[in-house]
Formats: structure tokens, sequence, C-alpha cells
């Protein structure tokens, strides 16, 4: 056999590792020692058996509730579907899962509530290791002068997101059981707090407006728009309640 | 390496015991960490790893720089290292004498290298070019493996030798590797450490390892066992003081327990050097 180039063995070992599974080419079996205990596809086995389950269980960490939710067996089978399209693209394997939710999604086999599940858990891990931001403390919120109010951004920190759901996925995630629950219209806004621990709150479909504009960079006066069916006072009474519960929350970095 | 400070028995920092770093109670000589975990762009890992820099030195530990691999080194992700290096001023870095990518995917695991004069040459060349990115001479480390190629001309530790030398880089000796691919494929573990150039070592890695029945498995998860001590007492006795990490990655002990390992290798380090003044 003539001797292979390293480029040719690291194609026909990549292809064993996350082609399908067990195929190894022949030329990459003659290419490797076998042993007294161990034969060279064997050997080549343990590598292939190693890349599969160590990333399988890198996307069970990341979405413990969806494994649970659909058993070890079906997450396994699902994960390694997923992995066969969707092959790790970056040097840190912190992004492995970025596209599990769609291709869920994607799944008419799957329950639409277990792809937005996995939307919630995936916000999880993104606002985890988000960009720092130093959040608003409440004594600026008393300092505004009312005159400036309307025309002030309420900028939010990057380690926020709203996850949409047909399903109450918060409920789900809390261990609800999917045969006692019904499709709701859900916005969950997830977080990450001081201490650096994510965590997440449904919002009523008012409060997820108010979020989505000041997402968006709207300023106050547009955010109040969400409350036009009340008087201007109530609306900014509604929306400074809203701020004061968020920048408790730290999800506000700061006024602009 | 002589150009390495001797920072002492240390252990490798891992989420569980970053509550006892946070809290300023992580006494231990030095911490390795893995390099791409604070690739990212905030959150607590990265404040942990500041207050981690206060305790005591860190050291940088690559795993996705994917040397012997064939694709083109990922600027990017060198790029993303050498911010970190900027801004955790690492006593060190080092990265691992295998590839793990191709055709831009990554495996996430340390794949075996045919030693060859070819890979020899382009794996040098490689390392070459990262140390003149980071402006600074890093440590490659040897890994486990179970397999081996019908093409190799080398033993291991002449091609790992035959790199250092060819890229003028140091040696992270991981004595657990050593004596997991030993056994695996059947050579001597002391032939291995016979082979190495003394003055390029310049660390020195300690782990545990399961037994699968046909082959050894370098897992993390358990203490290091007697055959690794030994082989580690005849590195000391080889080389002299060197650095030393005890790495713990699955079944994580409490902190106790983990430097306690490291206090091991300290004692053990202490006795060997103890022994060979005597007999000198
Ligand atoms: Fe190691």
């Amino acid at each position: 056999m003539p001797v292979a180039s390293l480029r040719e063995v690291q194609k026909r070992f990549w292809d064993s590792l996350a082609g399908a599974a067990g195929i190894v080419a022949p030329e990459l079996a003659d290419a490797v020692v076998s042993g007294t205990t161990l034969g060279s596809r064997a050997r080549l086995g343990i590598y292939a058996d190693a890349y599969a389950s160590r990333l399988i269980d890198v996307l069970r960490e990341d979405f413990p509730r969806v494994a649970a939710l659909l058993g070890d067996h079906r997450f396994e089978h699902l994960a390694r579907e997923y992995l066969a399209r969707h092959p790790s693209e970056h040097p840190s394997v912190r992004h492995l899962g970025h596209g599990m939710a769609p291709f869920l999604e994607r799944r008419s086999d799957v329950p639409r509530f277990v792809a937005e599940l996995a939307s919630l858990e995936w916000a999880r891990v993104e606002v985890f290791d988000a960009p720092d931001a130093t959040p608003l403390a409440m004594d600026h919120l008393r300092a505004i002068d009312a005159r400036d109010w309307p025309h002030l951004h309420f900028v939010p920190v990057s380690a926020l997101r709203l996850v949409r759901a047909s399903w109450p996925v918060h409920e789900l995630w809390a261990g609800a059981d999917p045969a006692r629950l019904a499709p709701a219209t859900t916005v969950i806004r997830v977080w990450r707090d001081a201490s650096g621990a994510a965590y997440h709150a449904p919002l009523d479909a008012r409060a997820a407006e108010v979020l989505r504009l000041l997402i968006a960079g709207a300023p106050f006066v547009i955010a109040c728009e969400a409350f036009t069916d009340r008087t201007p006072l109530e609306a900014a009474q509604a929306i400074t309640a809203l701020l004061a519960r968020w920048i408790e929350d730290g999800i506000i970095a700061r006024i602009g | 390496m002589s150009l390495l400070p001797h920072l002492g028995h240390g252990i490798g920092l891992r989420p569980p015991h970053y509550p006892r770093v946070a809290d300023g109670t992580a006494r231990v000589d030095w911490f390795e960490v893995i390099a791409e975990n604070f690739m990212i762009p905030g959150g607590r890992p990265l404040r942990v790893l500041e207050q981690a820099r206060t305790l005591a030195p860190v050291v940088l530990h690559g795993v996705s720089m994917n040397l012997g691999g064939s694709d083109p080194l990922n600027e990017r992700h060198l790029g993303e290292l050498e911010r970190l290096i900027g801004r955790f001023e690492p006593a060190w870095v080092s990265e691992h004498l295998c590839w793990g990518a191709y055709g831009r995917y990554y495996a996430h695991d340390l794949l075996p290298l045919p030693y060859t004069d070819e890979a020899l040459a382009h794996v040098a060349d490689r390392i070459r070019h990262v140390q003149e990115r980071l402006g600074r001479r890093i440590l490659i480390e040897n890994v486990s493996s179970y397999l081996t190629f019908t093409h190799s001309t080398m033993p291991e530790w002449t091609f790992l030798a035959g790199v250092a030398e060819a890229a003028d880089c140091g040696i992270l000796l991981d004595v657990n590797n050593v004596y997991v691919s030993a056994m695996n494929h059947g050579f001597s573990p002391h032939a291995y450490l016979a082979g190495l150039p003394p003055d390029r070592i310049g660390q020195i890695h300690l782990a545990g390892h399961s037994d699968a029945g046909t082959h050894l498995v370098d897992t993390h998860d358990h203490p290091v066992p007697s055959p690794v001590w030994d082989l580690y007492a005849d590195a000391v006795r080889r080389f002299g003081p060197i650095a030393t990490l005890v790495e713990w990655d699955d079944r994580i002990p409490a902190f106790e327990e983990l430097v306690a390992e490291a206090e091991r290798a300290r004692a053990i380090e202490a006795e060997v050097l103890g022994a060979r003044r005597q007999l000198a």
C-alpha cells in the first residue's frame, strides 16, 4: 500500500468519526496497527464512540430538560442526527448546540413544545457568557427629572434574551407534565444575574412588548405605546413599575 | 526547560471549584485552565479567572489549536488566544501534539498523528508560526492514544523530541499519557522518558485513567494511580524539579482532595531529589 499523505489519513479518520456510523475505509483500517487485544477497526471504533458520546454529553448538559422530556434513548438518537448535520464549527465546544432548537423544530416527529423548550434552554446557555455590563442602580431612576422621561432610552444588558413560544415552556422547564398543558402564546425573558447564574421568567403580553421595544432601542415614549388603551399617566406608572422590577433584576444596563 | 520557573505543584481549575476561587480559599501553588473555556464575551468564568490570578500564577492550556491538522491554522482562534494572553498574562501557554479538526469541523478530541518525517516537519512549522504570532515559546503535550499508524517511521518519543527541537518549543510531559499509551501499544514508558531532551521539559501533567479491559482510557476521573506515581518519580529523577500539575476532569472531587494529590507530587519530588543529592 502506498503511504498516504497526512491530509488523506485525516480525511478518512474524520469520516470514520463523523460520517455514517461504523464505516471505516479499508485504506484507513490498513493504515492502523492491529494489536493482540484490539484490531485496527476496534481501535478506530474507540475514537468514533468517544466522539459521539463526548458531543452527546455536551448537548445533554446544554439541554437537560429536553433530554429528560424525550428520555435518554430518544434524545441520544436525535442528538446523533443533529451532529451528523451540524458538526462542531468552533474551537470551543460551547457553540455546539446553537442549531438544536431549529433542528428540532423542523422535525415532524418531535412535538413543537420540545423545540420551544430547547430554545429556552439555549437562551440560558447564551446569557451565561454574554458580554458583561454594570447594571443600572435604582437611585438612577429616582434621580430622573420628570420632563426627561419621554426621550430616555433604557438600554437592556446583553445578557438578556426573549424567547417566544406557542406553549408555556417555562412550566415544562419546571417539570410540568406536557399532557396537562395546553398551548398558550408565551414570551419568556432569560437573563443573567449579578452572581452569573441564568434565570428566566414569563412576561405578560404588554411587558413583553415593552421589553422588545427597549431591546430594539426605542425611547421611553415609544415603549409607552404598549399601553395606548390607558391614560398617559397610567401607562407611565405601569412602565415605571416594570422598569423598577427589571432594574432590580439587573437587566437594564444604562440610560441613554 | 530552564527558561520556565518551577511554579510548584498545582491543579487544573474546573467549574466545580470556581466558588473556592471566588471566596479566596483556593490555596494552591498554581492553576492551569483550559484556554477555550474562557474564549467567551463575558460572564462568571472570566471573573473567576481574574480572581484566580490574584491567588496564584495561571497557565493557559489549549485543546483546539489543531497543531497536527492539515487544515490551515485557525487565525481567528489564535487571535482569541492572543487576547486571553494579553488580559490574563499566563506564566506560559501549552497545546497538544495532535490534531482535532478536519474541513473546518472540530472533533473536540486529541487525535493521534502518524510519526513520520512529513508530520514532524508539518507540525514543527505550525508551532513556529504560532510562536511567532504569540511572541512566545509554547509547550506541546504528548497525548494518550488508542491506535498507531502502520506508516509511522519512528517511536512517539523520537517524534515528540524531534518536533520540539525543530520548532524550538518546550514539552509538557504528561506522565499519565505516557503510561496509558505505553500500555496500549506495548512500549516501555521508561524508554519514552529516556528518549526526551531534558532541557526542553517545562511542565509535567499527572492524572488518573481507567481500565477498559482491552485498553486503558485517559479519563481524568480517578486519583493518580501508583504506576503513574512511579513514572513521575522516574521523570523527576531524570529531569529534576519541574512545575507539576494534577488534572481531574470528570467526577471531580473536593478541592482538598485535589490539592492532596498535588501535595503528594511535592512529597515524591522532594524524596527523589533528596535521594539524588545523597547519592551525589
Ligand atoms: Fe494532560
